[in-house]
């Protein structure tokens, strides 16, 4: 099992927290995203209190993600690096896959159409790099500022990521005579209070937060290693630290106003 | 004596966005003696024009870097847009930056008049596009952008070995600003 904790810390230190969750979940890749520490010194918390083995795989994106592994056979060095993209190669097991860490553009500057042309922009990136290294297993994880539902995630031209592994099994469909591959989406399983956890992993009723949550944070996977996800959950605790407040909210007086996602893929490197 | 031909024209010079960059692909590979190439990946913008999206890649080790993207209409070659890759560095890494005063400021709170807007990567003739093209390869993100590329596949840079605590930080020590 490959542990992947994806969080946004709002440029905030919160590196104790960092520590706190990687410890409790047994996490092997953190990803931090809008993280004004320097990497080196989260790095040096990270070996100090939770295990030396932590350490940064290379990259020329470390001012938009900061990346830390526990195993060097999962590999994590950059293979291409986009407008706001990091491509990762991550071994699962016996196979290659391609992680893909992704930052869309904020929601408060720009509009939806802006994102939507975004989420263009990036899908066209990935399916370069897919061409590039002859690999379809990726997995995009990160802050999209964007919901599941927001066209940029679903339209063929864009992220192609549809509600449920069953939608995924036909592996791509045609639009205007060209064929786009199917990513599974499985956030929107986590929507509403009807689910285990948090309704999103963010709380905004802002102009631009209509629905009050937010799941700005998602992972999406190609159909082709659908087979590989274990797991996703948002969590609420770094260790014995509540994330929330009173209301089940995102606390961002004491952590950050996104809550953090954990992926779990199957793979038997670390066992 | 009027003259009426159009200045900068040249009929022998028709050459499209795509055509340009395959040769600047060509100078690259030449002058890196292989090490690098561009790879022009062809797309389609949301507002359905076309769009060249322009990747530098270090040969050896198969590593990309998206540099910049070009758009222009799927019918009409010219007038062709570069679009820089957003300058994301901070400011304390950047050879110079401009900052803007009060006065400017009370005049963009202030400023109810419409007013020009320039842009300067709109190229409308191959010769326009060369010597754009030239300019956004040579900004300071693009060159940085390509010799991190480099150097990060360089044989010291100790990729996938696994080594213990402080000896893994590639961090390094944040800037203080004087």
């Amino acid at each position: 099992m490959c542990r992947i904790i994806f969080w946004n810390v709002q440029r905030k230190d919160l590196t104790q927290l960092v520590c706190d969750l990687a410890l409790a979940t047994g996490a092997d890749v953190l990803v931090l995203n809008e993280c004004a520490v320097p990497i080196s010194i989260t790095l040096q918390a990270l070996t100090k209190t939770v295990d030396r083995l932590f350490f940064v795989p290379e990259s020329s994106s470390e001012n938009r993600f900061h990346c830390f592994c526990r195993h060097a056979a999962l590999d994590l060095a950059e293979v291409h690096k986009g407008f706001r993209t990091s491509v990762r190669k991550l071994r699962l097991g016996s196979k290659y896959a391609l992680l893909g860490l992704v930052h869309g553009v904020d929601m408060r500057n720009y509009d939806l159409e802006t994102r939507q042309s975004v989420a263009q922009s990036l899908a066209d990136e990935i399916r370069f790099v897919r061409s590039e290294h002859n690999n379809n297993h990726l997995i995009l994880l990160g802050d999209f500022n964007m919901n599941p539902y927001d066209r940029g995630m679903n339209l063929a031209m864009g992220l192609n990521a549809m509600m449920t592994r069953t939608c995924v099994t036909a592996g791509n469909r045609t639009f205007l005579g060209k064929q786009y591959d199917f990513y599974y989406n499985p956030m929107w399983s986590l929507f509403g209070d009807r689910s285990e956890g948090p309704p999103g992993t963010v709380y905004d009723t802002s102009n631009q937060g209509p629905y009050g949550w937010n799941m700005l944070d998602q992972v999406v996977i190609n159909h082709s290693i659908v087979d590989e996800f274990e797991d996703v959950r948002i969590m609420t605790y770094a260790g014995s630290n509540c994330l929330t407040d009173t209301k089940g909210r995102p606390d961002s007086s004491k952590a950050s106003d996104h809550l953090p996602i954990m992926i779990k893929m199957k793979g038997t490197f670390c066992e | 004596m009027n003259e009426f031909w159009p200045s900068d024209l040249d009929l022998n010079d028709t050459s499209s966005p795509l055509e340009i960059l395959q040769t600047a692909t060509q100078e690259w590979i030449e002058r890196s003696d292989g090490l690098l190439t561009l790879v022009i990946q062809e797309a389609e913008s949301t507002t359905n024009n076309s769009m060249l999206i322009v990747h530098a890649k270090h040969v050896p080790s198969n590593r990309t870097i998206t540099l910049f993207s070009v758009v222009h209409r799927p019918d009409a070659p010219y007038p062709a847009r570069i679009q820089p890759r957003e300058n994301a560095l901070p400011d304390i890494l950047k050879k110079s930056y401009y900052r803007p005063g009060l006065a400017e400021f009370a005049e963009g709170v202030g400023g109810l008049r419409g007013r020009e807007v320039i842009n300067k990567w709109v190229c409308d003739t191959p010769s326009d596009f060369r010597s754009q093209l030239s300019e956004v390869f040579n900004l300071g993100t693009t060159k940085s952008d390509v010799l991190s590329l480099v150097a990060r596949a360089a044989p010291s840079s100790g990729s996938n070995v696994e080594t213990e605590g402080s000896e893994n930080i590639s961090g390094g020590e944040p800037d203080v600003e004087s």
